[in-house]
């Protein structure tokens, strides 16, 4: 069952005594540093809005946007190809590749390849594929998934890493960052030149431009978007924004949000093969993927996400499980939200019960999505079509109505008392069954009191008539 | 003036005590204090869990109990009154005439510290309040769905002879979420083992907490493990240095 898989997932996770500690490392960094671009950015709170602003525009009106940024650019010489799911996204991929007779792609990091689970089908089909994000990298040469959205190794040390490059590159050096990124380096600069395809994602796609541009902080995009004589991005139909202005704002808020930077390394603004430099041949595959769907339904807010990552990092869930967890490429509240909505209720396996509804997600969203809200009404779907199990709909009928007969609530509350009373010794108790025994598994739950508050105040006012 | 109490499930059942020095609290800075004997709960654990209709169903009875009465509804929880004011008018969304109930009681509806400093701009020094001892403080996360930002802590330091350590990550949820911490035991436990580590890290020698869930939760697992956590809920804090 999907649920059981996630959640022993979750208890692995939470039974490693370093992941937590390399999560928090990580996500604190991002958050702090966001925090403080935040503070330099002066009225947050305006931003914000002018965000959330710009994507629902690019929503409300997708189709137009859509078909005017695939007309110009397609008059720049982009073949643009449309994806309903991710096999179609797959075969057209991998059909692009046949026809240039393709051998080696480079990948920038993208999340919507992920998604559509790229690399497995290119390299089933006998293509080398390699990432060339060191992060992406990483976890490739580990054959995992990623942990964050935005830093896809923070579950990995650099201890490990050195003994994963040993093993799979021939690494030689020390154990230090720096010299593991200089390792990495100088194995990818031969990817690069031998490769004669580059694979990227798209940030934003700007309508009145037909353009699209891919944020890399590494450098490595460049060469997948410019070096190989073929170059295919792929982006999530909700991309959209209106213009350059828009974009912008775009930007801007995802280089802060997502890493706390002004603005990103390297923005490269691509679109159809120039006549002198950079590729002769450019691919644009643009996925639904369930997210017309979604569109159309009362989660649509959830397509204003920029993927920047903010939420993970803020969340306290999130910085005790990772993303390995989740049964799709995205994690943490976005992810939650993201993943039931794109394979079902069913079989994302109950995620949208794994959040203590803080709200610090929603805090931090530069598009000001209700994360908690969009929870909320899943787990109300979830209810309704009875993922939930009998016992739990029994349990909350049962309790629905002993609270709407207070005199009948208050003998229950009576008869837990004298339940639980042989259970504890000093008036806390430290093991139950059942459904409560999933408390005290982890922590001591006090004896409910003998008499509850408003039974004493009934017998106080019966003793003093003329109170209240 | 008059107000009401509204009583959490979780204090009138495992902490009175905590209802008590609400009321107290109230009354010794000379409200007249109220409170409706049918009330049970606000609907939150079944609203949280997505059961929207058993929800809603325990919010009519609570809206008949409180729509009877007039004046604050005033509640030692920031998150059942995030409940009340934020939700309610939601759940009844397509029903006009609940939609009204709703609304009349929810703009009334308050947690006990913004009510204290918020709308009655109380200074607790007036009334010869005294704590001597050092406190932490634990910012529930629905304070944040209330848009309160440092009034509990302000209301503390108001009292003489306290000493505020602030907490580090002092909004960073403890791990209770109600049916979260019975879903996910064991992400609630790291949840929670993170809150008692900050908590020890202050030296304070008492842990003040604002819902009665999180006091639950963080006083349960500081039991398990062993700690000698000593721990109020600001109520009681406040009742305590006014003179119990």
């Amino acid at each position: 069952m999907a649920e059981s898989s996630f959640q022993e997932k979750t208890l692995d996770a939470c039974s490693d005594p370093d992941l937590a500690r390399k999560l928090h490392r990580a996500t604190e960094r991002q958050a702090a540093a966001r925090q403080s671009m935040c503070e330099e950015l002066g009225d947050l709170g305006s931003f914000r809005d002018l965000a959330a602003a710009a994507r629902d525009h690019a929503l409300s009106s997708l189709d137009e946007y859509l078909a005017r940024f695939v007309e110009k650019a397609e008059a720049s010489g982009v073949h643009v190809h449309w994806a309903g799911d991710a096999a179609e996204a797959r075969a057209a991929i991998l059909r692009v590749a046949e026809d240039h007779a393709v051998k080696r792609i480079i990948k920038s990091k993208s999340m919507v390849t992920e998604e559509i689970g790229l690399t497995a089908h290119l390299e089933a089909a006998g293509l080398e594929v390699t990432e060339t994000d060191l992060g992406e990298f990483i976890i490739q040469l580990a054959r995992q998934k990623p942990s964050h959205i935005v830093l896809p190794a923070i579950h990995m040390s650099a201890g490990e890493v050195t003994r994963l490059f040993r093993k799979e590159i021939g690494y030689e050096g020390p154990s230090d960052p720096v010299a593991l990124t200089r390792g990495a380096r100088k194995h990818l600069r031969d990817k690069f030149r031998e490769a004669s395809m580059g694979i990227s994602g798209v940030n934003f796609a700007v309508a009145d431009e037909g353009c699209w541009t891919v944020c890399t902080n590494e450098g490595n995009g460049r060469y997948v978007t410019g070096l190989p004589e073929v170059y295919l991005a792929v982006m999530g139909l909700e991309r959209i924004v209106r213009d350059r202005g828009s974009l912008a704002v775009m930007l801007k808020m995802l280089a802060k949000f997502a890493t706390g930077q002004r603005i990103t390394q390297y923005v490269n603004v691509n679109g159809g093969p120039g006549s002198r430099r950079g590729p002769r041949h450019v691919h644009l595959v643009i996925l639904d993927n369930g997210r017309s769907s979604i569109l159309g339904s009362r989660y649509w807010r959830m397509l204003r996400c920029i993927r920047c990552g903010a939420c993970l990092n803020i969340c306290p869930v999130f910085n005790h499980i990772g993303g390995q967890c989740f049964p799709g490429p995205y994690s943490g509240p976005m992810g939650s939200v993201l993943l039931p909505l794109q394979m079902g209720l069913k079989n994302a396996g109950s995620i949208e019960k794994a959040c203590s509804l803080c709200g610090a997600c929603e805090e931090v969203c530069p598009v000001k999505i209700p994360l908690s809200d969009l929870l909320l009404e899943l787990r109300s779907d979830a209810a309704r079509a009875g993922l939930y199990g009998r016992r739990e709909k029994t349990v909350m009928r049962t309790g629905t109505w002993l609270l709407r007969h207070p005199a009948l609530y208050r003998w229950a509350q009576k008869l837990a008392y004298w339940g639980l009373k042989p259970w504890s010794r000093t008036g806390w108790i430290r093991s139950l069954p059942s459904l409560p025994g999933r408390w005290t598994r982890e922590k001591d739950l006090p004896l409910p009191a003998r008499k509850s508050f408003l039974t004493r105040e009934k017998s106080r006012r019966r003793r003093t008539p003329h109170d209240g | 003036m008059k107000v009401n109490l509204f009583v959490p499930c979780l204090a009138d059942t495992f902490c009175p005590g905590t209802a008590e020095s609400t009321r107290r609290v109230l009354e010794k800075i000379g409200l007249e204090v109220h409170c409706p004997l049918d009330q049970t709960c606000c609907g939150q654990p079944m609203f949280n869990a997505g059961y929207f209709d058993q929800a809603r169903a325990v919010a009519r009875h609570f809206l008949k109990v409180f729509g009877e009465t007039e004046g604050p509804v005033i509640t030692p929880s920031s998150s059942c009154a995030a409940m009340v004011r934020n939700r309610y008018p939601g759940l009844f969304e397509g029903d006009p005439e609940g939609l009204e109930e709703a609304r009349a009681v929810s703009e009334r509806t308050y947690e006990f510290c913004e009510f204290l400093t918020r709308h009655l701009r109380v200074d607790l020094g007036r009334f010869k309040a005294r704590f001597d001892d050092s406190v932490t403080f634990h910012r529930s996360c629905h304070f944040r769905a209330l848009g309160i930002e440092e009034e509990p802590v302000e209301l503390m330091e108001q009292i003489p002879g306290l000493r505020h350590l602030p907490l580090k990550n002092k909004d960073r949820c403890c791990g209770f979420g109600g049916a979260f911490s019975l879903s996910y035991p064991h992400v609630s436990r790291g949840m929670v083992a993170e809150k008692l580590e900050s908590i020890l890290e202050t030296g304070a020698r008492w842990l003040v907490f604002a819902d009665p869930g999180c006091g639950l939760n963080i006083t349960g697992y500081a039991r398990r493990k062993g700690v000698d956590l000593q721990s109020l809920h600001i109520a009681r804090l406040i009742d305590r240095a006014l003179g119990g």
